[in-house]
């Protein structure tokens, strides 16, 4: 009996306490009878307001910076039970399954979001409801069509050069689950790289791998099978049977600009594309698309898998070791070649889109699931987009194209004055996920933007977190963010065992490249030339 | 034989044991350990210091970052090992005072002392009892050549500290089978169970650090509680563990789930400044399961062999000694009686201690190492006469020599008393080629010329290589409030106001902000707005005067770029570059023209026999007195400079005349 004494009064102490929070909240959550009105929006952050949202997205908790003692969110729509939060925090911190319930009944409509506040240092129970003020509402969209349930992205310091902490993860963005697929302590350090897949699915994938220890190789995952290619993948696009994937080979330099505002820059001092055959183990390329006297990148088929499109520069400078004086007049085309898959067999260049035409480099083509749109950056010069903040995203009408006979494009609403890159699309093509260093200009932060049949883009939201002041603090940056319908399922140590063991698949470069000797691929294992975000 | 053998136990005290084994530790002994562990602190906070260590100052990697928050900690619990690391990490941000990071060192090496003891006391091996104080010998040893293994050492200490519980378990279960008449099946599974429970708490807390205890468990179970199948399934789970909770539950990598927080870990073996004295943390971890293993097995073999028998002997209590005694009455017995009293035992172990404790001080206290970290921690805090005083213990280091540079200029003595320290060309601005990844060393010098970019590239590949130092990130804040990029610096100070010690600076920067965002109103700010390089070349961030001259241009105020493009000019005796720079002084307030400039343009008018022309400028009659002297000795010797060294070095070594002709300043002690 006496042994209980304690846990007795641990007990009704806990009862009082939860009685009298309980009490306390209910005070305070209930019906404000008298306010002033705001005649405008609440500042929140992030700023959701007049956004498009899935209808399957996590909660959009934000913080109201506007100064309270009290803060109330209603949150409303044409069906279903509305949401509300009291909260002494300006944090709001939306509840999942009431949010889920009212996403779901309200497909297609909109949201409303109103947002109370008690004025700071009003206290006082009595006459708290004649010091409560409310803003103006904001809403929100919800799109008929869900975004794929899971984003997989990686996470990288600014500066990489000597392979430090970074690895691939994915995001539940149904909820804020994220988990782990690999990082370089599975390998004892080295660099992890553009993480591809099949049609959005993650039965087929490939990582790319960079390790002092372990060498450079490209990690393939197919189905429960892992397999260590023994060379190294530059930039990735999967063939959409899943029998080719097409990579770009790539010398890179990283170089500091003195005065810019954004420091590091990168050039491909030479680059050219292969194409691995997965039946049959094999790499090769081909002159369409490794030409000597061109630097070819960023590959990206096209959703029939007939075209390969890809980005193309003239290399115009002879000493290949040394950062050439006019780095900045170096700007990128937008080609395509024909590939018959059959027949394994290549067909004539075109040039889809000139730099000479646009002014611009022309990056990082990716094509819509259903063919019709060609997503793609444009920036002042050079190859590499994250690093320009002239980068912005622009969209082509490749359906529009087949029948003019000529290729038009346009700039995408959703561009900041900071660089936007690394785009992909959904499954279902309606939505995009996107790099974008629109809240500073040192770190890269994922937004998802839905696109409509038009190809018009609308309002994006960054990839909510749960804290909402997260990304206030968060010195990662976040980069590649690919959309895929299902989780990676490989074990991490799984994959990890691959790269740290000596099985791999031996390839053998079989024809002359636009620089290196036959039968040798480049290598660049420099740790401080490679790290890229 | 036998007659050796006892020899030796009479001649050797401390190889016995007292008469009665002891319950704890008398009073004199407790006071011996604790005037250890006290001058074990007061070493560290007055004389390593161990301010010097946060932070690390470039010459360490591998001290953690600590935020407050869920975050952080959630992060730290995903993994094995992780709670150890955050511990490690909260305990090693009290380092910020060196009298709080003291006091931690000092208490993690009593409690590892004391789990030793524990655990030799469990082992029956009284007679090395005293190398419970060898760890925090060890540790000495490793703060003293200023290395950083706090991280592995909790780990130990975590270690250990379980394995004195399931010792403590063990003999409990052992009592309560003494009182049982007959052993029930439950009390032979309490081992087991308890030790199966400890072994996954463990893990999850210690990662790889558990081995040890396992293996600690093990000795115990196979040499002291002779259950040799308890033993050996101790040691398949200790195989087994770490896969099941480490790779397959927790996610955890191979080499990571066996390996993580122990010495021999990658990610300590990795890195070259992890590594240094890895070997002193190898024995911490090594000792006892190497000693627990050879007194195990000395003991069984002593069952079967005679010899083994002798040497187990040494062990037994010194009753037999006694009975020894009791049969002499010579002088020799009473002067044993005498080695063998506790006062006398007590004052030569306690001379043994604190002599060998001495000897391990003397020769592994790293002045050097000490200096260095200590020019940068002032320099750092521009706290300039500290980082003069510091500099002269280690004045050829190149990182030492640049701030010293950074100090004269910021004292105004850079044209004066440059050539009293070492000089080196590539250490004014760590030009060098050994320089190219000295990122730490750099970034204040490139953030008080201006060369905004280059800090940041230098800070940014820091936060990589040494983790979101604060001062990192501070820095980084303030060259992004400087670019104008606020949303950046906004996340740098967003992420310095989670630190323990560093949120009061980022907040009141914060408020600064949303008061005036543009920082229109700050001095420093806009100072370093207008001296920034605003040239846009990649190619001048790998030169040396090119880049101060083109700073120059941009701003003919700024000083420090005037100044130290001197320097160099100077330090590589371009004296007519020098002469063609010098004559940029007149925009700037210089009271008098420098010595060490004063000289230069002496030997320059010379030696040319050109006049120069400053306004307001007049050879002093001084410099034209020393010069004229310095080449009256000079010829003396015909030229010879080595003949006349001895006779310029004490009066002419700190001068520029000296270093023109020799190429290196004769610096004064």
């Amino acid at each position: 009996m006496r042994t209980d004494r304690p846990c007795m009064v641990t007990l009704s102490l806990a009862c009082v306490l939860v009685c009298a929070f309980g009490v306390q909240r209910m005070s305070f959550a209930g019906a404000i009878s008298a306010y002033n009105s705001v005649d405008r929006l609440p500042k929140i952050h992030p700023d959701y307001s007049s956004t498009v949202v899935p209808p399957n997205i996590a909660p959009l908790n934000f913080v109201i910076r506007e100064s309270g003692s009290a803060y109330r969110v209603r949150i409303h729509s044409a069906r279903g039970t509305a949401i509300e939060i009291s909260s002494r925090s300006p944090k709001i911190a939306i509840p999942q399954r009431p949010w889920r319930e009212l996403l779901e009944k309200n497909c297609g409509g909109q949201l409303s979001f109103e947002v109370s506040l008690k004025a700071a240092g009003s206290d006082s129970p009595s006459r708290s409801d004649e010091q409560w003020s409310r803003f103006s509402s904001f809403q929100v969209e919800i799109a008929r069509d869900a975004v794929d349930g899971f984003l997989v992205y990686r996470k990288i310091q600014p500066a990489a050069g000597a392979w430090g902490s970074m690895g691939i993860y994915q995001r539940n963005l149904e909820n804020f689950g994220e988990s782990l697929v690999l990082n370089n302590g599975y390998l004892a350090d080295g660099c992890l790289n553009c993480h591809t897949f099949c049609n959005n699915h993650t039965d087929k994938m490939l990582i790319g791998i960079r390790s002092g220890e372990y060498g450079s190789s490209a990690l393939l995952i197919a189905g429960d099978v892992v397999n260590k290619i023994g060379t190294k993948f530059g930039y990735c696009s999967w063939h959409p049977s899943g029998k080719v994937v097409a990579y770009s080979i790539n010398k890179v330099t990283q170089f500091f600009h003195s005065s810019r505002d954004e420091v590091r820059d990168v050039i491909d001092l030479d680059s050219l594309l292969a194409y691995y055959l997965v039946d049959s183990q094999s790499v090769k390329t081909s002159p369409s698309i490794a030409k000597k006297d061109r630097l070819e990148s960023y590959p990206a088929w096209s959703a029939d898998g007939r075209y390969l499109y890809f980005c193309s520069a003239p290399l115009s400078w002879k000493d290949r070791g040394v950062l050439p004086e006019h780095y900045d007049q170096i700007k990128y085309d937008l080609m395509r070649v024909s590939y018959d898959l059959d027949r394994d067999q290549w067909g004539q260049t075109e040039t889809v889109l000139s730099a000479t035409e646009t002014g611009k480099s022309i990056l990082l083509p990716r094509i819509s699931p259903d063919g019709r749109w060609l997503l793609f950056c444009m920036c002042d010069y050079g190859c590499f987009p994250v690093y320009q903040s002239s980068s912005d995203l622009y969209i082509m009408d490749l359906a529009a194209a087949e029948e003019k006979g000529s290729y038009e494009y346009r700039r995408l609403a959703i561009n900041s004055d900071q660089s936007e890159s690394w785009h992909s699309f959904s499954s279902n093509g309606r939505w995009i996920a996107f790099s974008s260093k629109r809240q500073s200009g040192a770190f890269t932060r994922c937004y998802l933007s839905y696109i409509d049949e038009e190809g018009d883009t609308y309002k994006p939201i960054v990839l909510p977190q749960k804290d909402p002041t997260y990304y206030d603090s968060c010195l990662w940056t976040y980069s590649v963010p690919e959309l895929v319908s299902e989780p990676v399922r490989m074990r991490k140590e799984k994959l990890g065992r691959v790269v740290r063991g000596s099985g791999k698949i031996s390839v053998d470069m079989p024809i002359t490249m636009a620089t290196p000797r036959a039968g040798q691929l480049p290598t660049h294992e420099e740790p401080w030339l490679g790290g890229r975000e | 034989m036998q007659a050796w053998f006892h020899k030796l136990r009479r001649a050797v005290p401390v190889l016995r044991l007292p008469e009665k084994p002891r319950r704890g530790d008398g009073p004199w002994v407790i006071i011996r350990s604790l005037v250890f562990f006290v001058l074990f602190y007061l070493y560290l906070w007055l004389i390593v210091d161990l301010r010097l260590i946060y932070g690390g100052g470039g010459a360490m990697s591998g001290f953690p970052v600590f935020f407050k928050g869920w975050v952080f900690l959630g992060e730290h619990l995903s993994y094995p090992g992780g709670p150890v690391e955050y511990l490690s990490a909260l305990l090693s941000q009290l380092f910020y005072a060196g009298w709080a990071g003291a006091f931690v060192v000092a208490v993690q090496a009593w409690l590892i002392g004391l789990c030793v003891g524990r655990l030799l006391k469990a082992m029956d091996l009284m007679v090395i009892y005293w190398l419970r104080f060898v760890p925090a010998m060890i540790l000495l040893i490793l703060y003293s050549q200023y290395v950083y293994h706090f991280v592995t050492t909790m780990a130990l200490l975590v270690a250990l500290v379980f394995a004195c519980l399931y010792v403590k378990l063990a003999r409990a279960t052992g009592r309560a089978r003494g009182l049982l008449s007959a052993e029930s099946q439950l009390t032979k599974l309490i081992g087991p169970i308890a030790f199966l429970g400890l072994s996954v708490v463990l893990y999850t807390v210690a990662g790889g650090a558990y081995l040890l205890f396992a293996v600690l468990c093990a000795i115990y179970e196979l040499f002291m509680a002779h259950r040799w199948g308890t033993g050996v399934l101790y040691l398949l789970v200790a195989a087994v563990i770490p896969y099941v909770e480490g790779v397959l539950i927790l996610g955890a990598s191979l080499p990571d789930a066996f390996c993580r927080l122990l010495p021999f870990s990658w990610r300590t073996l990795n890195s070259v400044t992890r590594r240094r004295m890895v070997e002193a943390v190898y024995v911490l971890y090594l000792f006892l399961p190497v000693i627990g293993l050879a007194s195990g097995l000395g003991r069984t073999l002593a069952k079967t062999n005679p010899l083994f028998g002798m040497l187990e002997r040494i062990r037994q209590p010194l009753s037999e000694g006694r009975h020894d005694r009791r049969r002499s009455k010579t002088i020799r017995s009473k002067l044993r009686r005498l080695a063998t009293a506790p006062a006398v035992m007590w004052a030569v172990g306690s001379l043994a201690l604190f002599g060998i404790s001495g000897i391990a001080v003397f020769f592994s206290y790293d002045r050097e190492s000490k200096a260095l970290l200590a020019v940068q921690y002032y320099a750092c805090r521009r706290m300039w006469p500290q980082v003069l005083d510091a500099a002269s213990q280690n004045p050829d280091s190149p990182f030492v020599i640049n701030a010293v540079d950074r100090a004269l200029y910021h004292t105004g003595r850079l044209g004066y008393d440059m050539l009293r320290y070492g000089q080196d060309l590539d250490a004014l601005l760590l030009t060098g080629e050994d320089n190219v990844v000295a990122y730490w060393h750099k970034f204040d010098t490139q953030i008080d010329l201006g060369l905004v970019n280059t800090a940041e590239k230098n800070l940014t590949e820091c936060v990589e290589v040494y983790g979101a130092q604060p001062g990192i990130l501070k820095r980084l804040a303030f060259v992004n409030l400087v670019k104008g990029d606020i949303g950046s610096a906004r996340i740098f100070l967003g992420a310095l106001s989670r630190t323990l010690f560093h949120a009061t600076w980022a907040n009141e920067w914060l408020d600064r902000l949303s008061s005036d965002p543009n920082l229109a109103h700050d001095d420093q700010i806009q100072h370093l707005r207008s001296v920034r390089l605003k040239k846009d070349n990649p190619g001048l961030l790998f030169g040396k005067d090119g880049l101060l001259l083109v700073l120059l241009e941009e701003n003919g105020t700024n000083r420090m770029a005037l100044e130290y493009l001197l320097a160099h000019y100077m330090l590589k005796r371009q004296l007519d570059r020098f002469i063609k720079s010098l004559k940029r002084l007149s925009d700037f307030d210089y009271v008098e023209i420098p010595t060490l400039y004063d000289e230069a343009v002496a030997i320059y008018v010379y030696g040319t026999r050109k006049p120069f022309y400053l306004e307001g400028y007049q050879a002093s009659p001084d410099t034209i007195r020393r010069i004229e002297h310095f080449s009256e000795i000079f010829r003396r010797y015909s030229g010879n400079k080595q003949a006349a060294f001895s006779e310029l070095a004490p009066d002419y070594g700190d001068s520029y005349f000296f270093y023109h002709i020799y190429g290196f300043s004769a610096r004064k002690e």
